[in-house]
């Protein structure tokens, strides 16, 4: 563990943007967005802790106390493991060209939260499950993690509830926190993150900052005041059918910015535009998500497909993997255009009515059309 | 990033494009390479996601015979954009085929045991990969029935084959029409699948049933075989559902833990019970 000068991480960052790419939070129009800095404009747009979670705006002074309502870039770090639009090959009348494979630079991903972190672990389960996706793996096997500390947990955060915290460290390679403006206590988590700390420059970090970064811990941890509480499969099973569904879902636009500011959210679709054939993000709350071209569709409501949304992340998802598809980052609910609110709706699952499905198929007198 | 490779098609020609009925057509495909051609294998049962340049992809089951190995065949009904490239294709013309995916019939677990195959509409190109591949050898099975329906006469499919599968003494095949399909000098029944399955009344006892058609006819297919007793482990489906990838990470035909395109598109009927609902 040592303390790093805010200078010796710039030194660092502008050598790793000088060689390779380096995406970390900008501001675009007040509000922090992930993004692959411009190398000509050095760290000019790069947005530091302090500031992202709370520069003076009068004395200039920084401070952990957030005057920012809104720490966490509106983007997660997802659509760098699995972009929003990828070209996948061309299909031509003549024949199929595949992409050229070009060599890559190694990536620095900087800043990056315990939740939108944790997000790759989900990620992993389904890309890098029975069948790889080698575009996904590399990216994840190119990629340098630079993990940031919570210290001022936002009303919408709740991951401490789905096994994560606002000082885990999963998939980072580097978790720094923030001790003021200037200082960071950084650790190394993976090897590679070992490696990497012992090349910076810094003092061992002592006694006072450990007890420090015990303190700023359990004071970030209190700060998740918000709980998920997730029945059991039994529970979600019974309320399959409830009206609920149709309840909670009213206001839904089916505009999908929860799926696509989800850290976790994977549903996509293949699609033409001209001789381009290309994977683009999709969401399960659009109409058109299952509907066949023969017009079938089996969540022909806005309530079967939000349920789907839940049951998904809560149900299917822990039975096939064992793990929630959510990290509690509260990007959905804090960015709905109508204030749907994912723990709101999920922890009123099991007190909302249940609806046992009908058990027997109803049956005409001459059958149906073959 | 490095665009996955997984999605990339193997070219194939269009050797064949059959008019089965006014709206649909079977596509006889080559490979390109004849490498590819030598290592490409399925099983019955198996689908592949068909792409036309600048059209799109679609999901179509294998409905040859895995034993016919200088061709595949789909059967496609014109239904949406895809489907219509395709009826629209000229001889010759290049499509992208990748897969095959999803799992098949159980065909060594049924060996021994007497067959129902029950189909309706193009859904009976699903079973004609499997039964393909079981009439040549039915002696390693008990007793063979096809009931096929449609809902006319000239919506059936595959009609030189239907007339074999008839001409056959091992065989017994049922061809049957909605009311009012049937025209002047229909010699089959009339009358919707599902009640004619019950008013054959096959065994129940050592009998697998293979079922294949549009939701609709499953449904009551399904009810149908409940009042008869059959056992829903004997009883195997196989699922159409929107799909994109067939890997199992597009999240499109998921159903309760279920992905039709990995842990499907077959199943048997006591697997898919409890999401009867949500499916069909």
């Amino acid at each position: 563990m040592k303390i790093l000068e805010r200078k010796t991480l710039s030194d660092f960052f502008k050598n790793r943007l000088a060689d390779g790419e380096l995406i970390a939070p900008v501001r675009i129009e007040g509000r922090l967005y992930f993004q692959q800095l411009d190398p000509e404009k050095g760290l000019a747009e790069l947005v530091w802790p302090a500031e992202a979670s709370g520069t003076d705006p009068q004395s200039g002074e920084s401070q952990i106390v957030s005057p920012v309502p809104d720490p966490l870039t509106v983007n997660s770090i997802k659509e760098f493991f699995f972009p929003r639009r990828q070209e996948l090959y061309e299909q031509r009348p003549d024949g199929i060209i595949p992409r050229a494979t070009t060599e890559e630079k190694r990536r620095l991903l900087v800043f990056v939260r315990p939740c939108d972190a944790r997000g790759l672990t989900i990620l992993d389960r389904v890309f890098l499950g029975d069948t790889e996706d080698e575009s996904y793996r590399h990216a994840r096997q190119n990629t340098t993690i630079v993990g940031l500390h919570c210290l001022q947990p936002d009303r919408h955060c709740f991951c401490t509830s789905l096994g994560g915290g606002p000082f885990e460290t999963a998939n980072m390679d580097l978790a720094l926190t923030p001790l003021d403006g200037e200082r960071f206590i950084a650790r190394g988590v993976s090897k590679e993150g070992e490696k990497l700390l012992s090349s910076l420059s810094g003092n061992q970090a002592g006694a006072g900052e450990r007890k420090a970064l015990e303190e700023l811990r359990k004071a970030a941890e209190a700060a998740i005041r918000r709980q998920i509480e997730v029945p059991d499969r039994q529970t979600m099973a019974e309320r399959f059918d409830s009206p609920y569904w149709g309840e909670v879902s009213r206001a839904c636009l089916a505009c999908g910015i929860c799926s696509y500011l989800c850290p976790t959210c994977h549903c996509f679709d293949i699609v033409d535009e001209g001789y381009l054939r290309l994977r683009c993000w999709d969401t399960c709350s659009s109409d058109t998500f299952t509907r066949m071209a023969a017009g079938e569709d089996h969540r022909k409501r806005k309530g079967s497909r939000y349920r789907q949304r839940i049951y998904h992340k809560f149900s299917y998802f822990k039975e096939n993997f064992d793990i929630h598809s959510c990290v509690g980052c509260g990007r959905c609910s804090r960015h709905c255009p109508v204030k749907i609110d994912i723990v709101e709706i999920v922890n009123g699952i099991a007190s909302a009515a249940s609806c046992h499905p009908v058990a027997e198929v109803k049956i005409p007198n001459k059958g149906a059309a073959g | 990033m490095r665009a996955p490779r997984i999605y990339t098609p193997l070219a194939a020609r269009v050797r064949e494009l059959r008019v089965e009925t006014p709206e649909v057509k079977t596509l006889r495909l080559v490979f390109q390479d004849k490498r590819v051609a030598e290592k490409f294998n399925f099983q019955p049962g198996q689908f592949v996601e068909l792409s036309v340049a600048g059209e799109g992809e679609a999901t179509f089951c294998l409905a040859s015979s895995p034993e016919e190995k200088e061709y595949v065949e789909c059967s496609v009904k014109r239904v949406g954009l895809v489907t219509e490239a395709i009826h629209r294709l000229d001889p010759d013309a290049l499509v992208g085929l990748r897969g095959p995916y999803g799992n098949s019939f159980p065909l060594q677990r049924m060996e021994g045991r007497d067959l129902i195959f029950v189909a309706g509409g193009i859904g009976l190109a699903a079973l004609r990969s499997m039964i393909k591949v079981v009439l040549p050898e039915a002696e390693k099975y008990g007793s063979i029935l096809i009931l096929y329906g449609a809902r006319s006469v000239e919506d059936l499919v595959y009609r030189e084959e239907l007339e074999q599968w008839r001409s056959r003494k091992d065989v017994k095949t049922v061809l049957t029409v909605d009311p009012g399909g049937e025209g002047a000098g229909w010699k089959g029944e009339v009358g919707f699948v599902p009640a004619i399955l019950e008013r054959l009344n096959p065994g129940r006892k050592n009998s697998t049933v293979i079922t294949c058609g549009p939701p609709i006819m499953i449904r009551y297919v399904l009810a149908a075989l409940d009042r008869m007793g059959f056992d829903p482990q004997e009883v195997i489906t196989t699922l159409e559902m929107k799909m994109k990838c067939g890997l199992g990470h597009c999240g499109r035909c998921n159903v309760g833990p279920l992905y039709v395109c990995k842990d499907g598109p077959v199943f048997t009927y006591a697997q898919i019970r409890e999401f009867m609902e949500q499916i069909i």
